[in-house]
């Protein structure tokens, strides 16, 4: 238990410093999103599914982004890939619209 | 040739058509009830007077009926199958009603079985042959005011009818029989042949209405409506017999509906439109307007006993009908089965005529966009996708334009 616990506390410490402010805002969005996503699922669970595409339409939405996001990160984070950073933000909010236009329609 | 054709047309003009026929046993009777059908001569009709077993007895001519109304007062006359002097048999009378032609029927105490074939086939029977009424008196005429009929077919008196018959039997179970007039209290039955006496409420005249509307009546004595009887101002036999004939010659308590209109609450415009087709969960307005006969005139007809049923294989909506603007109306929401329907209108007043109508209509299922879009339940993922959606806005923001450390 000890063992644990001071791991979680250098492991958060760590995260603290080291990573930059734009990263650590990459991963409150990415787990935002995971967050609505588990409590659209709880919904599901208790009220069942009825409007199944109201229900796939919320969970899909903030999974993609969550996982959109996540790939902006690791463009970000990684110097291997060749990508500026203007290009792979441009390339994150195209998708993210796409991906916002097709669950606005699939909602209703 | 022409001539000949002219001639027939205005002969036919002049030719009087009766439409009452009265079979009587003997001639007598025209005498002994002469204000009898004195009062129904006054009202238009025109009587004809015959023998059962007298020549060229017909009651129909190349399928057509020749009187409207039979008035049958010869229960001691033999009726037997229709042979070449063209007597009348029971059958032919049960014919000549089930294609709507009314009866009146006058039995007696000695009734032959012929007539009791003939009450038999309206669910009436008379009591044994040798029974007969006797009053507590111990005397043949009975004096009675129990009258069980309703108003629409008797009206009520307090003076006494006289009557010295049979009683009647009828089926209490069905809806087209109603008992008319009943003994009072300690009065009898006395059945001769064998000496014994019963003390049971009879009934002595009972009417049918049949599915048709065509009307029959019973009574236990031909002399109910004798002059003796009726000229007597103390009893109420003269009225008595005047209101049933009125009743029996569909002249009194007849209805007919008409204007059957069915449109949605919504169709304003085409209010009176006859709609064809629905769509589940609407709105519907029912109305129908229904008439009495009075005195020779058409007048709307108002009770709250009339109900609609919309009915696929079973009754699924049932609704009284309100008076409203001289219609009765209704309104109710379709069911949420689609499928072919019919508007059942029922009106079953005892003594008035029966009312059954059926108009079809369909009730089809919603169209693609007609199902509710955005219902209340699914609001949190409503919820979750904006909230995901300015999220995305918020963290762009914040991405491009603060600083990086």
């Amino acid at each position: 238990m000890e063992v644990l616990r001071d791991t979680a506390k250098t492991l958060y410490n760590n995260y603290k410093k080291s990573t930059s402010n734009r990263t650590k805002l990459i991963d409150l969005f990415i787990i935002f999103n995971l967050v609505l996503a588990a409590i659209q699922y709880f919904y599901m669970k208790i009220a069942g599914n009825f409007p199944y595409n109201a229900f796939l339409a919320g969970f899909f939405c903030t999974l993609g982004t969550a996982t959109l996001s996540s790939c902006l990160r690791m463009t970000i984070e990684t110097k291997k890939a060749n990508t500026s950073e203007e290009k792979a933000f441009i390339e994150y909010m195209a998708l993210c619209l796409l991906l916002y236009l097709v669950v606005l329609n699939y909602l209703g | 040739m022409e001539l000949l054709l002219l001639s027939l047309t205005v002969l036919s003009v002049f030719t009087s058509a009766a439409d009452i026929l009265v079979l009587m046993d003997h001639t007598d009777i025209k005498e002994s009830h002469s204000l009898f059908f004195d009062s129904i001569i006054s009202r238009g009709h025109k009587i004809i007077y015959k023998l059962p077993d007298s020549q060229g007895l017909r009651l129909e001519k190349f399928d057509d009926y020749l009187y409207s109304t039979v008035i049958l007062m010869c229960p001691g006359e033999g009726m037997i199958y229709l042979d070449l002097n063209g007597k009348v048999s029971v059958s032919d009378l049960v014919k000549f009603s089930d294609n709507g032609g009314n009866l009146v029927i006058f039995g007696d105490v000695d009734a032959a079985s012929h007539y009791r074939k003939l009450a038999n086939d309206f669910g009436v029977d008379f009591y044994e042959q040798g029974t007969r009424l006797y009053s507590e008196k111990k005397e043949k005429t009975i004096a009675t005011t129990n009258i069980t009929s309703p108003i629409s077919i008797l009206p009520t008196s307090k003076a006494p009818i006289k009557f010295s018959g049979i009683g009647l039997y009828y089926n209490q179970n069905s809806k087209l029989l109603t008992p008319l007039i009943s003994t009072s209290k300690d009065q009898y039955v006395r059945n001769e042949f064998k000496k014994t006496d019963v003390k049971e409420p009879v009934v002595f005249a009972v009417a049918f209405q049949g599915r048709n509307n065509v009307r029959a009546v019973f009574v236990g004595s031909v002399d109910v409506c004798a002059n003796s009887y009726m000229k007597d101002d103390s009893l109420s036999n003269n009225k008595m017999c005047v209101e049933l004939l009125k009743w029996a010659f569909q002249e009194k308590s007849v209805l007919r509906y008409s204007g059957i209109t069915h449109y949605k609450t919504e169709s304003k415009k085409n209010k009176g439109y006859l709609e064809g087709e629905y769509t589940i969960n609407d709105d519907l307005m029912f109305s129908i307007d229904i008439e009495e006969l009075k005195d020779g005139k058409w007048q709307e007809y108002k009770t709250s006993k009339a109900y609609v049923e919309f009915v696929m294989l079973e009754p699924k909506i049932r609704k009284y009908l309100e008076f409203k603007n001289g219609s009765l109306v209704t309104h109710f929401r379709a069911p949420d089965i689609h499928g072919v329907y019919q508007f059942k209108v029922f009106l079953n007043n005892p003594g008035f005529s029966w009312i059954e109508s059926a108009t079809k209509v369909t009730v089809r299922p919603y169209k693609h966009n007609q199902f509710e879009r955005f219902l209340p339940c699914a609001y949190p993922y409503y919820a979750s996708v904006f909230a995901s959606m300015s999220g995305f806005v918020v963290f762009s923001f914040y991405f491009l334009y603060h600083k990086n450390t």
